[in-house]
Protein backbone atom coordinates (compact mmCIF):
# COMPACT_ATOMS: atom_id res chain seq x y z
CA UNK A 1 0.00 0.00 0.00
CA UNK A 2 1.46 3.35 -1.00
CA UNK A 3 2.10 6.30 1.27
CA UNK A 4 -0.98 8.49 1.61
CA UNK A 5 -0.26 11.86 3.23
CA UNK A 6 -2.59 12.91 5.99
CA UNK A 7 -4.98 15.84 5.40
CA UNK A 8 -2.94 18.11 7.71
CA UNK A 9 0.28 17.29 5.86
CA UNK A 10 -1.38 18.03 2.51
CA UNK A 11 -2.55 21.41 3.85
CA UNK A 12 0.94 22.15 5.13
CA UNK A 13 2.45 21.18 1.80
CA UNK A 14 -0.04 23.36 -0.07
CA UNK A 15 0.76 26.32 2.17
CA UNK A 16 4.46 25.81 1.64
CA UNK A 17 3.97 25.54 -2.11
CA UNK A 18 1.92 28.72 -2.20
CA UNK A 19 4.42 30.57 -0.04
CA UNK A 20 7.17 29.37 -2.35
CA UNK A 21 5.12 30.59 -5.31
CA UNK A 22 4.74 34.05 -3.76
CA UNK A 23 8.47 34.15 -3.00
CA UNK A 24 9.23 33.11 -6.59
CA UNK A 25 7.03 35.91 -7.97
CA UNK A 26 8.83 38.34 -5.71
CA UNK A 27 12.25 37.17 -6.91
CA UNK A 28 11.13 37.38 -10.55
CA UNK A 29 9.83 40.94 -10.11
CA UNK A 30 13.04 41.90 -8.34
CA UNK A 31 15.13 40.38 -11.13
CA UNK A 32 13.05 42.16 -13.77
CA UNK A 33 13.47 45.45 -11.97
CA UNK A 34 17.23 45.02 -11.55
CA UNK A 35 17.59 44.11 -15.22
CA UNK A 36 15.62 47.21 -16.15
CA UNK A 37 17.71 49.43 -13.91
CA UNK A 38 20.33 49.83 -16.62
CA UNK A 39 17.78 51.00 -19.15
CA UNK A 40 16.45 53.56 -16.66
CA UNK A 41 19.98 54.86 -16.11
CA UNK A 42 20.40 55.19 -19.86
CA UNK A 43 17.10 57.10 -20.11
CA UNK A 44 18.25 59.42 -17.37
CA UNK A 45 21.51 60.10 -19.18
CA UNK A 46 19.58 60.93 -22.31
CA UNK A 47 17.41 63.39 -20.43
CA UNK A 48 20.44 64.98 -18.80
CA UNK A 49 22.04 65.62 -22.17
CA UNK A 50 18.97 67.59 -23.19
CA UNK A 51 19.44 69.91 -20.23
CA UNK A 52 21.27 73.09 -21.21
CA UNK A 53 24.91 73.05 -20.26
CA UNK A 54 25.52 74.88 -17.03
CA UNK A 55 27.61 77.90 -17.65
CA UNK A 56 28.44 80.79 -15.42
CA UNK A 57 28.67 83.05 -18.46
CA UNK A 58 25.00 82.50 -19.35
CA UNK A 59 23.79 84.17 -16.17
CA UNK A 60 21.82 87.28 -16.87
CA UNK A 61 23.04 90.01 -14.54
CA UNK A 62 21.24 93.30 -14.28
CA UNK A 63 22.35 96.37 -12.41
CA UNK A 64 19.51 97.55 -10.27
CA UNK A 65 20.34 100.86 -8.64
CA UNK A 66 23.93 101.55 -7.76
CA UNK A 67 24.97 98.60 -5.59
CA UNK A 68 22.56 95.69 -5.84
CA UNK A 69 22.49 93.22 -8.67
CA UNK A 70 19.82 90.88 -9.88
CA UNK A 71 20.20 87.48 -11.47
CA UNK A 72 17.39 85.66 -13.26
CA UNK A 73 16.72 81.96 -13.24
CA UNK A 74 13.91 80.43 -15.26
CA UNK A 75 12.08 77.30 -14.27
CA UNK A 76 11.05 75.37 -17.36
CA UNK A 77 9.62 71.92 -17.91
CA UNK A 78 13.15 70.52 -18.19
CA UNK A 79 14.45 72.22 -15.04
CA UNK A 80 16.05 75.41 -13.80
CA UNK A 81 18.00 77.42 -16.38
CA UNK A 82 20.79 78.11 -15.75
CA UNK A 83 21.12 75.25 -13.33
CA UNK A 84 23.98 76.92 -11.47
CA UNK A 85 24.44 80.64 -10.95
CA UNK A 86 27.44 82.25 -9.32
CA UNK A 87 26.74 85.64 -7.79
CA UNK A 88 28.27 88.22 -5.46
CA UNK A 89 27.11 88.67 -1.88
CA UNK A 90 24.01 90.88 -1.76
CA UNK A 91 22.69 89.75 -5.13
CA UNK A 92 19.00 89.17 -5.59
CA UNK A 93 18.17 85.96 -7.45
CA UNK A 94 14.80 86.01 -9.21
CA UNK A 95 13.09 82.79 -10.32
CA UNK A 96 10.46 82.98 -13.05
CA UNK A 97 8.05 80.14 -13.63
CA UNK A 98 7.85 79.20 -17.30
CA UNK A 99 7.28 75.50 -16.67
CA UNK A 100 3.66 75.48 -17.77
CA UNK A 101 2.43 74.41 -14.33
CA UNK A 102 2.73 75.36 -10.68
CA UNK A 103 6.39 75.50 -9.69
CA UNK A 104 8.25 75.68 -6.42
CA UNK A 105 11.61 76.76 -5.03
CA UNK A 106 12.73 74.99 -1.86
CA UNK A 107 16.03 74.52 -0.12
CA UNK A 108 17.85 71.16 -0.25
CA UNK A 109 17.46 68.44 0.85
CA UNK A 110 14.23 67.11 -0.51
CA UNK A 111 11.78 66.82 1.20
CA UNK A 112 12.84 68.36 4.51
CA UNK A 113 14.24 71.62 3.11
CA UNK A 114 16.34 72.27 6.19
CA UNK A 115 19.73 73.20 4.71
CA UNK A 116 18.83 76.87 4.22
CA UNK A 117 15.22 77.58 5.28
CA UNK A 118 15.14 81.18 3.89
CA UNK A 119 15.31 79.56 0.47
CA UNK A 120 11.95 77.86 1.04
CA UNK A 121 10.04 80.23 -1.21
CA UNK A 122 6.94 78.00 -1.64
CA UNK A 123 4.83 77.57 -4.77
CA UNK A 124 4.43 80.00 -7.67
CA UNK A 125 2.18 79.92 -10.67
CA UNK A 126 3.07 80.26 -14.34
CA UNK A 127 4.38 83.74 -15.06
CA UNK A 128 4.94 84.57 -11.38
CA UNK A 129 8.34 85.24 -9.84
CA UNK A 130 10.03 84.51 -6.53
CA UNK A 131 13.17 86.18 -5.27
CA UNK A 132 15.72 86.07 -2.51
CA UNK A 133 18.70 88.27 -1.66
CA UNK A 134 21.76 86.21 -0.71
CA UNK A 135 23.66 88.06 2.02
CA UNK A 136 26.14 85.37 2.99
CA UNK A 137 28.77 83.59 0.90
CA UNK A 138 28.20 79.90 0.39
CA UNK A 139 26.72 77.26 -1.86
CA UNK A 140 22.95 77.00 -1.74
CA UNK A 141 21.22 74.04 -3.33
CA UNK A 142 17.54 74.10 -4.13
CA UNK A 143 14.89 72.15 -6.02
CA UNK A 144 11.25 72.22 -7.04
CA UNK A 145 9.49 70.33 -4.27
CA UNK A 146 6.65 69.42 -6.64
CA UNK A 147 9.15 68.06 -9.21
CA UNK A 148 12.31 67.15 -7.28
CA UNK A 149 14.15 66.14 -10.45
CA UNK A 150 14.37 69.89 -11.15
CA UNK A 151 17.19 71.30 -9.03
CA UNK A 152 19.74 74.06 -9.06
CA UNK A 153 22.51 75.75 -7.14
CA UNK A 154 23.29 79.33 -6.20
CA UNK A 155 26.97 79.92 -5.44
CA UNK A 156 27.47 83.15 -3.52
CA UNK A 157 31.03 84.54 -3.48
CA UNK B 1 -21.02 44.17 5.08
CA UNK B 2 -22.45 46.63 7.56
CA UNK B 3 -20.96 49.99 6.61
CA UNK B 4 -21.17 51.33 10.18
CA UNK B 5 -19.28 48.31 11.48
CA UNK B 6 -16.75 48.67 8.66
CA UNK B 7 -16.11 52.30 9.53
CA UNK B 8 -15.51 51.59 13.19
CA UNK B 9 -12.01 50.37 12.43
CA UNK B 10 -9.33 53.09 12.37
CA UNK B 11 -7.81 51.65 9.17
CA UNK B 12 -11.13 51.95 7.37
CA UNK B 13 -11.67 55.46 8.70
CA UNK B 14 -8.24 56.32 7.36
CA UNK B 15 -9.18 54.94 3.95
CA UNK B 16 -12.26 57.16 3.96
CA UNK B 17 -10.12 60.22 4.73
CA UNK B 18 -7.63 59.14 2.06
CA UNK B 19 -10.47 59.14 -0.45
CA UNK B 20 -10.94 62.86 0.25
CA UNK B 21 -7.22 63.45 -0.22
CA UNK B 22 -7.29 61.47 -3.45
CA UNK B 23 -10.23 63.50 -4.71
CA UNK B 24 -8.27 66.69 -4.04
CA UNK B 25 -5.25 65.18 -5.85
CA UNK B 26 -7.33 64.32 -8.92
CA UNK B 27 -9.00 67.73 -8.82
CA UNK B 28 -5.59 69.39 -8.66
CA UNK B 29 -3.68 67.21 -11.14
CA UNK B 30 -6.47 65.79 -13.33
CA UNK B 31 -7.15 62.08 -13.62
CA UNK B 32 -3.97 61.11 -15.45
CA UNK B 33 -2.34 59.79 -12.27
CA UNK B 34 -5.12 57.31 -11.50
CA UNK B 35 -3.26 54.35 -13.10
CA UNK B 36 -0.32 54.77 -10.70
CA UNK B 37 -2.62 54.71 -7.70
CA UNK B 38 -4.69 51.83 -9.03
CA UNK B 39 -1.51 49.85 -9.65
CA UNK B 40 -0.11 50.32 -6.15
CA UNK B 41 -3.43 49.71 -4.38
CA UNK B 42 -4.25 46.78 -6.65
CA UNK B 43 -0.96 45.03 -5.96
CA UNK B 44 -0.96 45.51 -2.19
CA UNK B 45 -4.61 44.45 -1.83
CA UNK B 46 -4.17 41.47 -4.16
CA UNK B 47 -1.05 40.21 -2.40
CA UNK B 48 -2.68 40.61 1.00
CA UNK B 49 -5.65 38.55 -0.23
CA UNK B 50 -3.32 35.87 -1.62
CA UNK B 51 -1.50 35.63 1.68
CA UNK B 52 -4.78 35.40 3.60
CA UNK B 53 -5.69 32.48 1.37
CA UNK B 54 -2.26 30.90 1.85
CA UNK B 55 -2.60 31.12 5.59
CA UNK B 56 -6.15 29.80 5.43
CA UNK B 57 -7.54 32.86 7.14
CA UNK B 58 -11.14 33.73 6.20
CA UNK B 59 -11.04 36.43 3.55
CA UNK B 60 -11.77 40.01 4.54
CA UNK B 61 -11.08 43.33 2.88
CA UNK B 62 -7.36 44.03 3.51
CA UNK B 63 -7.69 47.62 4.67
CA UNK B 64 -4.06 47.78 5.78
CA UNK B 65 -2.96 46.73 2.30
CA UNK B 66 -5.17 49.40 0.76
CA UNK B 67 -3.71 52.07 3.08
CA UNK B 68 -0.19 50.96 2.13
CA UNK B 69 -1.06 51.07 -1.56
CA UNK B 70 -2.56 54.55 -1.34
CA UNK B 71 0.51 55.88 0.49
CA UNK B 72 2.81 54.38 -2.15
CA UNK B 73 0.67 55.86 -4.91
CA UNK B 74 0.83 59.30 -3.32
CA UNK B 75 4.59 59.27 -2.80
CA UNK B 76 6.08 57.51 -5.83
CA UNK B 77 6.29 59.87 -8.77
CA UNK B 78 3.89 58.96 -11.60
CA UNK B 79 6.69 60.08 -13.94
CA UNK B 80 8.77 57.06 -12.91
CA UNK B 81 8.55 53.80 -14.87
CA UNK B 82 5.59 51.66 -13.79
CA UNK B 83 7.81 48.95 -12.36
CA UNK B 84 9.11 51.30 -9.65
CA UNK B 85 5.56 51.42 -8.26
CA UNK B 86 5.25 47.66 -8.68
CA UNK B 87 8.51 47.04 -6.85
CA UNK B 88 7.60 49.47 -4.04
CA UNK B 89 4.27 47.67 -3.58
CA UNK B 90 5.87 44.20 -3.62
CA UNK B 91 8.56 45.23 -1.16
CA UNK B 92 5.95 46.77 1.14
CA UNK B 93 3.92 43.55 1.31
CA UNK B 94 7.09 41.46 1.53
CA UNK B 95 8.35 43.44 4.53
CA UNK B 96 4.97 43.19 6.26
CA UNK B 97 4.63 39.46 5.75
CA UNK B 98 8.19 38.19 5.94
CA UNK B 99 10.34 40.64 7.93
CA UNK B 100 8.83 40.01 11.32
CA UNK B 101 9.84 39.78 14.93
CA UNK B 102 7.66 38.18 17.58
CA UNK B 103 4.82 37.79 15.11
CA UNK B 104 4.71 41.50 14.22
CA UNK B 105 6.19 43.25 11.25
CA UNK B 106 9.15 45.48 12.00
CA UNK B 107 8.90 48.18 9.35
CA UNK B 108 6.23 50.57 8.22
CA UNK B 109 5.36 48.64 5.03
CA UNK B 110 4.85 51.64 2.73
CA UNK B 111 8.02 53.32 4.01
CA UNK B 112 10.04 50.12 3.46
CA UNK B 113 8.76 49.59 -0.08
CA UNK B 114 9.24 53.20 -1.11
CA UNK B 115 12.69 53.52 0.44
CA UNK B 116 14.27 50.42 -1.04
CA UNK B 117 12.70 50.76 -4.48
CA UNK B 118 14.04 54.32 -4.68
CA UNK B 119 17.42 53.31 -3.28
CA UNK B 120 17.72 50.72 -6.03
CA UNK B 121 17.08 53.33 -8.72
CA UNK B 122 18.94 56.18 -6.95
CA UNK B 123 15.89 58.41 -7.01
CA UNK B 124 14.49 60.91 -4.53
CA UNK B 125 11.05 60.16 -3.19
CA UNK B 126 8.67 62.55 -4.92
CA UNK B 127 5.81 62.95 -2.38
CA UNK B 128 3.94 64.36 -5.40
CA UNK B 129 0.44 63.73 -4.06
CA UNK B 130 1.10 65.39 -0.72
CA UNK B 131 3.22 68.37 -1.69
CA UNK B 132 0.84 70.79 -3.39
CA UNK B 133 -1.42 71.49 -0.39
CA UNK B 134 0.54 74.55 0.73
CA UNK B 135 -1.53 77.15 2.53
CA UNK B 136 -1.99 80.24 0.45
CA UNK B 137 -4.03 83.15 1.74
CA UNK B 138 -4.98 84.13 -1.81
CA UNK B 139 -6.51 80.80 -2.71
CA UNK B 140 -9.51 79.30 -0.89
CA UNK B 141 -8.86 75.89 -2.45
CA UNK B 142 -5.44 75.73 -0.80
CA UNK B 143 -7.20 75.88 2.57
CA UNK B 144 -9.59 73.09 1.56
CA UNK B 145 -6.69 70.93 0.33
CA UNK B 146 -4.76 71.58 3.53
CA UNK B 147 -7.69 70.70 5.79
CA UNK B 148 -8.25 67.44 3.90
CA UNK B 149 -4.55 66.61 4.23
CA UNK B 150 -4.47 67.17 7.97
CA UNK B 151 -7.70 65.25 8.75
CA UNK B 152 -5.97 61.87 9.34
CA UNK B 153 -4.69 63.37 12.59
CA UNK B 154 -8.16 62.56 13.95
CA UNK B 155 -7.29 58.88 13.58
CA UNK B 156 -3.56 58.77 14.29
CA UNK B 157 -3.38 61.50 16.91
CA UNK B 158 -6.67 61.22 18.74
CA UNK B 159 -8.04 57.72 18.08
CA UNK B 160 -4.71 55.84 18.13
CA UNK B 161 -3.23 58.31 20.63
CA UNK B 162 0.13 58.74 18.93
CA UNK B 163 0.12 62.49 19.59
CA UNK B 164 3.10 62.25 21.96
CA UNK B 165 5.33 60.83 19.22
CA UNK B 166 4.03 63.44 16.81
CA UNK B 167 4.57 66.31 19.27
CA UNK B 168 8.14 65.35 20.11
CA UNK B 169 9.04 64.86 16.48
CA UNK B 170 7.62 68.32 15.65
CA UNK B 171 9.47 69.85 18.58
CA UNK B 172 12.85 68.50 17.43
CA UNK B 173 12.22 69.33 13.78
CA UNK B 174 10.97 72.88 14.22
CA UNK B 175 13.45 73.80 16.96
CA UNK B 176 16.36 72.62 14.87
CA UNK B 177 15.08 74.46 11.83
CA UNK B 178 15.22 77.67 13.79
CA UNK B 179 18.40 77.17 15.78
CA UNK B 180 20.51 75.02 13.45
CA UNK B 181 19.04 76.05 10.11
CA UNK B 182 19.41 79.72 10.89
CA UNK B 183 17.01 82.51 10.22
CA UNK B 184 13.65 81.05 9.24
CA UNK B 185 12.03 83.55 6.94
CA UNK B 186 8.63 81.93 7.07
CA UNK B 187 8.18 79.55 10.01
CA UNK B 188 4.49 79.04 9.27
CA UNK B 189 5.34 77.73 5.79
CA UNK B 190 7.86 75.35 7.35
CA UNK B 191 5.37 74.14 9.93
CA UNK B 192 2.55 73.74 7.41
CA UNK B 193 4.64 72.08 4.72
CA UNK B 194 2.27 69.42 3.33
CA UNK B 195 4.92 66.72 3.08
CA UNK B 196 5.91 67.33 6.68
CA UNK B 197 2.23 67.21 7.72
CA UNK B 198 1.52 63.97 5.85
CA UNK B 199 4.58 62.32 7.32
CA UNK B 200 3.56 63.32 10.84
CA UNK B 201 -0.12 62.46 10.69
CA UNK B 202 0.05 59.32 8.54
CA UNK B 203 3.48 57.70 8.30
CA UNK B 204 5.15 58.43 11.61
CA UNK B 205 2.34 57.04 13.81
CA UNK B 206 1.68 53.74 11.98
CA UNK B 207 0.22 51.75 14.89
CA UNK B 208 1.85 48.34 14.41
CA UNK B 209 5.44 49.54 14.17
CA UNK B 210 5.44 52.42 16.64
CA UNK B 211 5.04 52.55 20.42
CA UNK B 212 1.85 53.35 22.27
CA UNK B 213 3.30 53.79 25.77
CA UNK B 214 4.00 57.41 26.63
CA UNK B 215 7.69 57.01 27.49
CA UNK B 216 8.30 54.97 24.39
CA UNK B 217 6.45 57.52 22.28
CA UNK B 218 8.67 60.32 23.62
CA UNK B 219 11.82 58.41 22.77
CA UNK B 220 10.52 57.32 19.39
CA UNK B 221 9.57 60.89 18.40
CA UNK B 222 12.95 62.24 19.52
CA UNK B 223 14.85 59.40 17.86
CA UNK B 224 13.17 59.79 14.47
CA UNK B 225 13.41 63.58 14.75
CA UNK B 226 17.15 63.59 15.42
CA UNK B 227 17.81 61.03 12.69
CA UNK B 228 15.84 63.15 10.23
CA UNK B 229 18.09 66.09 11.09
CA UNK B 230 21.18 63.95 10.75
CA UNK B 231 20.15 62.77 7.29
CA UNK B 232 19.02 66.26 6.23
CA UNK B 233 22.13 68.16 7.23
CA UNK B 234 24.92 65.64 6.76
CA UNK B 235 26.74 64.81 3.54
CA UNK B 236 26.10 61.11 3.68
CA UNK B 237 26.02 58.87 0.60
CA UNK B 238 22.74 58.92 -1.32
CA UNK B 239 19.65 58.40 0.81
CA UNK B 240 16.34 58.49 -1.08
CA UNK B 241 14.57 60.34 1.68
CA UNK B 242 15.68 61.56 5.13
CA UNK B 243 12.22 61.30 6.68
CA UNK B 244 11.60 57.74 5.53
CA UNK B 245 15.15 56.60 6.35
CA UNK B 246 14.77 57.98 9.88
CA UNK B 247 11.38 56.32 10.29
CA UNK B 248 12.69 52.90 9.22
CA UNK B 249 15.60 53.12 11.64
CA UNK B 250 13.12 54.22 14.30
CA UNK B 251 11.07 51.08 13.57
CA UNK B 252 14.17 48.92 14.05
CA UNK B 253 15.17 50.76 17.22
CA UNK B 254 11.67 50.31 18.64
CA UNK B 255 11.45 46.62 17.77
CA UNK B 256 14.81 45.89 19.35
CA UNK B 257 14.48 48.53 22.05
CA UNK B 258 15.90 46.34 24.78
CA UNK B 259 19.20 46.57 22.90
CA UNK B 260 18.81 50.09 21.49
CA UNK B 261 17.60 51.83 24.62
CA UNK B 262 18.67 49.66 27.54
CA UNK B 263 16.77 51.63 30.14
CA UNK B 264 14.48 49.94 32.59
CA UNK B 265 11.26 51.79 31.77
CA UNK B 266 11.42 50.71 28.16
CA UNK B 267 11.49 47.03 28.95
CA UNK B 268 7.85 46.39 28.47
CA UNK B 269 6.16 43.58 26.67
CA UNK B 270 5.02 44.74 23.25
CA UNK B 271 2.35 42.06 23.13
CA UNK B 272 0.28 44.09 25.60
CA UNK B 273 0.00 46.96 23.17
Amino acid sequence: MGFVPKRKEVKKMNSKTLLGFVALIFVLVLAFVILNKNSVTREESAVKTKTPTVSKTTVEVKDVGTMKKEVSVTETESGFEPQTVTVKVGTKVVWTNKSGATGNVSSAKHPTHLEYPPLNLTNYEVGETLSLVFDTAGTYKYHDHLNPSRFGTVVVE
Amino acid sequence: MNIVKFLRLPKNQLILLFIFILLSVFFRYSLRHIPTLLLSVGITVFLDLVLLKVRRIPLFFPSAGAVTGIIIGLLVSPAFPWYVVVLASFLAVFSKQFIRYKSKHIFNPAAFGIFFSHLLFSRDVSWWGVSFQQLNGKDLWSIVYFVLLILPVLISGLRLKRYITMSFFIMVYITSSIFIGGNVSNPIALFTDPTFIFFIVVMLPEPMTTPSKINDQVLFGLFVGFLTLLFSYSRLPFIPDPLIAALLLGNVAYTFRKVTFPTSFLHKDRSNE
